[in-house]
């Protein structure tokens, strides 16, 4: 489908919106390719990946074998593990584009749209804050994702959007999600503004904004000048006044928030947002930060000090200018990357610093941020002018060879290849993942609630939608609402809390621990009823088959010979217990629970 | 097999990956730390008189005028039988039977303030040791973190427990922090009660389970080890941690921890905080390495119907869970003699601390029966480890509205900093510690003397000690 048709799918963009470029960081970056060399170029990613590191001498991995790819590319565009079935046909598979032809069908599986509108509820950290409101939010991202509904006009959505109500249009609950709470006080009255506390929301609505579309963060500067505090964290936010933050949040400064009242009580996650306030207040009170010291108020955007039009609403002017900048491009396209390449080209992917972006303008003493400043300006610009579809961006990512490589690297790995990208980057799967690589191996599936028919109300009210299929999957639900073992489960394999602050997900002995007594794993490998193992041991009287199945449903292979043999060995003895004890295993290796 | 020490004294690698990002260059720079202690450095000398540390955290705010710092108002329950205590304090016995027992081991300090008003906020600043800065929240570890990070020496080889455990901590609202830029083997090791009783105490059927499953498992990766090569230091770092966990699990001391006697669940009470108590007097007891203990009891915030019993987590409800749970840990610590020090009992090697974030607003109750948060005065509560029972440091005004005398020599009151320099402090740690070389280069000082408004004291509160 070209750009314009795609477009013509959603709405035309407006002619304000378009592509207005009011930056150029890169225009003088050295051109790419100029030596090529032995890898194959598959697309303009290559070009910059390999241009690269042939010119600096940088031994790189080979290619991944055609099994390592479809379990990897199944698990980081799908976040499941491929089933036997799959396994069997696409290494049945003679034809050249096979990978190609996988990644379409991966990404047009719904299982892609809910493995990435999950992390975009995680990154956005939508939680009861947004009361019911969630689900409504889950289910657009959901569409939209699935729809590859342009990524600049989705942003625009959450950033302008109105409501009477958070449960009824879903693009407004991210700033739903960063109401600050006031002070509870006497007063009952249903219109009291004080329930939300109006500015200090402003902020977070900011900040949030900042980090999600534009990678910066401004958190910093919310509080102050970035002059003597950032000059050694952030080079280009240190020249950066808090006035420049209180004119970037003016923007919002029209929006009113409203709690909604049920019984005398206000619900601080169903909330009205409208935009007849007086505009921002640049003295007035905090209760997340110090004194607001007063100071101009008409909204600037941050980064290139452009004044919002007097005539036209605030915050679609802040639409207009944060997609309209060549950094949301270069932000959304960094993210991603980050996500499917194990590391961003910019790290951690929302602390960019736009002062060292370009080698020709690098401050001195300091090095460029970016390991491959012009393929994150490659990119970006095949992101902007591919309408920003996420389909495209991921297709291009996944059908480089730079993806492609394996993560298997020959020889002597030295620390300072990382930032060429010369092998894969092994990662631990997310705690979701495992779940659901787990029940998907042992044929077990979970239960997130669902199933049952809900009144047609509901789905008004913003309740999950009648469902006829059981949620299975836990990256399925829009919350993470499990309890007992499995919430400890997941979350000693770092499932986000969506509190504050944003938990990196580490290891730890708990996660072993975990897979060795949790019932959400020990329950699975006993072969009850309707379980892999049990259906394996009724089929096949062959105790070699049982586990050849049992290793192509964990690992996406056979065993070897001398896999094989230890595992006939082990079920020798006692076939059922030997066989719930080859899947346990199966379960518990590395192989298993990273993905390479 | 190695200790966890071991393991990963050789493996500083995993930083790499703990959550820090894979390429993050700057990562390779931090560890060893560069840690340069303050120029006033020598204003301190840790105390070094507790092994270990229980901090109770009494999450969501109790009222501090029905509880720790009584005041007679309008909204006391007519059912509280106020009586004075041989310390001299007013304290409702009758709904505290178990701690009224103790309170004559307890110190109390009177006077603290909050730099925080809402709950996550709040609870983030008991677990951080200040105030959350959203700036740098990813790259600042827990206090239990950094115990775990500074008592590693003092690991021993026959140690498998980990250094800083905690119970129910993922329910209150910002959950259990990570290590920010310390490495991962530091981390919390955060247990759902009632989920241990049954998951942590393997009986000799379920330990043979697991060496059973445990042969097959290294059979495999014996045999995929060629195939396993060349993938990075993340394969092994994950076997280390499964070969930990593998060691702890079939310990005879960790299985024997989650065993509870009818008795103890009777005394304790079957409840969240009751068995977090006994659970955390057994790892205490065990010996195995376990260091620094936090309990969290959640759902005290009433702002709505406080003495009504008909609601969930009402008052009365949390304080018959709360009472037993914390009476019956210090009575049977003060039971238990030390398994280092003859002569000693566990209580006398642990400093229990017990606080909320904040107190709950004086006077009448608000328009739907219930107190709201209140952050200009409130106590904390310390007991053992040479802590002299009784004192009674710092006063709020007659009403527990705002603090009359900051008991200690300074104007300033007491912020939960000085908590942390105070546990810091007992376990022999020097908090006057920075750290320059975090991420952020911003460095990360063990006790922050900046506060959200300016500069605090930084001392421990040395008056709980008489």
């Amino acid at each position: 489908m070209s750009p314009e048709a795609h477009a013509a799918l959603f709405r035309a963009p407006k002619a304000a919106n378009a592509g207005v470029v009011t930056e150029r960081v890169t225009s003088a970056l050295p051109k790419p390719g100029a030596h090529a060399g032995k890898m194959a170029r598959r697309n303009f990613i290559d070009e910059q990946v390999f241009g690269r590191m042939e010119r600096e001498g940088i031994p790189h991995a080979p290619l991944s074998t055609d099994r390592e790819f479809l379990r990897r590319v199944t698990l980081d565009l799908t976040g499941r593990i491929p089933t036997p079935v799959d396994t069997r046909e696409f290494l049945a598979d003679t034809a050249k584009d096979k990978r190609a032809r996988l990644i379409d069908k991966l990404i047009a599986n719904p299982a892609f749209a809910e493995k990435w509108a999950y992390f975009y509820m995680d990154l956005v950290r939508a939680n009861g804050k947004m009361s019911r409101g969630v689900n409504l939010f889950h289910l657009m991202l959901k569409e939209s994702i699935a729809a590859d509904r342009p990524y600049d006009d989705l942003a625009r959505s959450m950033m302008a959007a109105s409501a009477k109500s958070n449960y009824v249009v879903a693009a407004v609950n991210p700033i739903v999600r960063e109401h600050v709470e006031g002070k509870p006080g006497e007063n009952d009255d249903p219109d009291d503004l004080r329930k939300v506390h109006q500015m200090d929301t402003h902020d977070e609505v900011s900040i949030l904004f900042g980090k999600v579309f534009l990678g910066v963060n401004l958190s910093c500067i919310a509080c102050h000048d970035g002059k003597a505090h950032l000059e050694k964290v952030n080079v280009y936010l240190s020249g950066k006044k808090r006035s420049d933050f209180f004119q970037q949040s003016a923007f919002m400064g029209h929006a009113r928030y409203i709690a909604h009242v049920e019984n005398k009580e206000a619900i601080m996650g169903h909330i009205s947002v409208d935009d007849v306030s007086a505009g921002y207040d640049t003295k007035g009170d905090s209760m997340l930060r110090i004194k607001r010291f007063g100071g101009p108020t008409a909204p600037k955007f941050v980064l290139t000090d452009e004044l919002a039009k007097a005539n036209a609403e605030p915050r679609e002017e802040l639409g207009r200018m944060m997609t309209a900048h060549p950094q949301f491009a270069r932000a959304t396209v960094n993210m991603f990357w980050a996500k499917l390449m194990g590391t961003g080209i910019v790290e951690p992917f929302d602390e960019f610093d736009l002062a060292r972006l370009d080698p020709k303008t690098l401050p001195a003493g300091w090095d460029l941020q970016p390991s491959n400043p012009e393929l994150l300006e490659a990119l970006a610009g095949y992101f902007r002018q591919n309408n920003h579809s996420l389909h495209k961006l991921f297709s291009a990512i996944c059908n480089s060879n730079a993806y492609q490589l394996s993560a298997r690297f020959p020889g002597e790995w030295n620390d300072s290849y990382t930032k060429y990208y010369a092998r894969k980057f092994a990662r631990m799967l997310t705690a979701e993942e495992i779940h659901d690589a787990i029940a998907m191996a042992t044929e077990r599936p979970g239960k997130f609630g669902g199933g049952a028919k809900r009144k047609a109300s509901a789905a008004v009210n913003g309740d999950e939608p009648p469902v006829t299929q059981p949620v299975t999957m836990a990256m399925q639900v829009s919350l993470p609402r499990a309890t007992g073992e499995l919430k400890s489960f997941l979350q000693a394999f770092g499932q986000a809390n969506r509190g504050t602050p944003a938990r990196p997900a580490q290891p730890s002995p708990m996660q072993p621990i975990m897979l060795m007594r949790s019932p959400v794993v020990n329950d699975r490998v006993i072969a009850a009823h309707d379980s892999r193992v049990q259906r394996l041991l009724d089929s096949y009287k062959d105790n070699g088959k049982v586990v050849d199945e049992l290793f192509v449903s964990a690992l996406s292979r056979e065993p070897s010979a001398e896999e094989k043999a230890l595992a006939v060995n082990v079920m020798a003895k006692d076939r059922v217990e030997g066989a719930q004890n080859v899947q346990w295993a199966l379960l518990n290796l590395v192989e298993f629970l990273y993905n390479f | 097999m190695p200790t966890v020490s071991q393991v990963f004294k050789t493996r500083r690698e995993l930083l790499q990956y703990g959550g820090l990002g894979l390429a993050a260059a700057s990562v390779d720079a931090i560890w060893p730390l560069r840690v340069r202690a303050a120029e006033n450095a020598k204003k301190f000398t840790p105390r070094g008189n507790a092994r270990n540390v229980i901090f109770y955290e009494i999450s969501g705010a109790i009222s501090h005028l029905e509880t720790f710092d009584f005041k007679e108002n309008p909204a006391t329950p007519k059912d509280f039988k106020v009586e004075k205590l041989s310390t001299g304090v007013q304290f409702p016995t009758n709904f505290f039977p178990r701690i009224s027992k103790i309170m004559d081991r307890t110190a109390i300090v009177r006077s603290f303030v909050s730099h925080e008003e809402v709950h996550l906020r709040g609870q983030y600043y008991v677990q951080a040791g200040r105030p959350l800065n959203v700036a740098f929240a990813r790259e600042i570890p827990s206090i239990g973190s950094v115990v775990a990070t500074e008592l590693e020496s003092r690991r021993r080889e026959s140690d498998t427990f980990p250094t800083y455990v905690s119970f129910n901590l993922e329910t209150n609202q910002v959950g259990a922090l990570s290590t920010g830029f310390l490495p991962p083997q530091f981390s919390v090791f955060d247990l759902n009660p009632e989920q241990a009783l049954k998951g942590m105490s393997l009986d000799q059927k379920a330990v043979e389970l697991i060496e059973d499953r445990w042969r097959v498992l290294q059979g495999f990766r014996d045999l995929s080890r060629e195939r396993m090569k060349g993938f990075g230091r993340q394969v092994d770092a994950f076997e280390d941690f499964s070969n930990t966990a593998k060691r702890l699990l079939t310990d005879p001391r960790w299985p024997s921890a989650f065993k509870l006697t009818e008795e103890d669940r009777r005394r304790y009470g079957n409840s969240g905080p009751g068995l977090s108590c006994a659970l955390a007097r057994n790892v205490l007891q065990e010996d195995g390495g376990t260091r620094y203990i936090h309990i969290c009891q959640h759902g005290w915030d009433h702002h709505r119907r406080i003495w009504d019993r008909t609601t969930t987590d009402n008052h009365y409800k949390l304080i018959e869970e709360f009472d037993p749970a914390l009476g019956s840990l210090i009575e049977d610590l003060a039971a238990m003699p030390s398994k280092t020090t003859p002569g000693k009992t566990l209580l006398d090697e642990t400093l229990v601390v017990f606080m909320s974030e904040f107190g709950r607003t004086p006077g009448p109750l608000n328009h739907i029966l219930g107190r709201d948060h209140h952050k200009h005065v409130f106590p904390a509560m310390f007991c053992g480890a040479g802590v002299k029972g009784g004192v009674v440091a710092g006063a709020s005004d007659a009403e527990g509205r705002l603090c009359a005398d900051t008991g200690w020599a300074k104007k300033e009151q007491p912020r939960i900093e000085n908590v942390v320099a105070t546990i810091y402090s007992a376990l022999g740690i020097d908090w006057s510690k920075e750290i320059h070389n975090t991420p952020s280069k911003r460095a990360y000082v063990y006790v922050d003397p900046l506060g959200a408004n300016g500069f605090i004291p930084t001392d421990d509160l040395v008056s709980i000690y008489g």
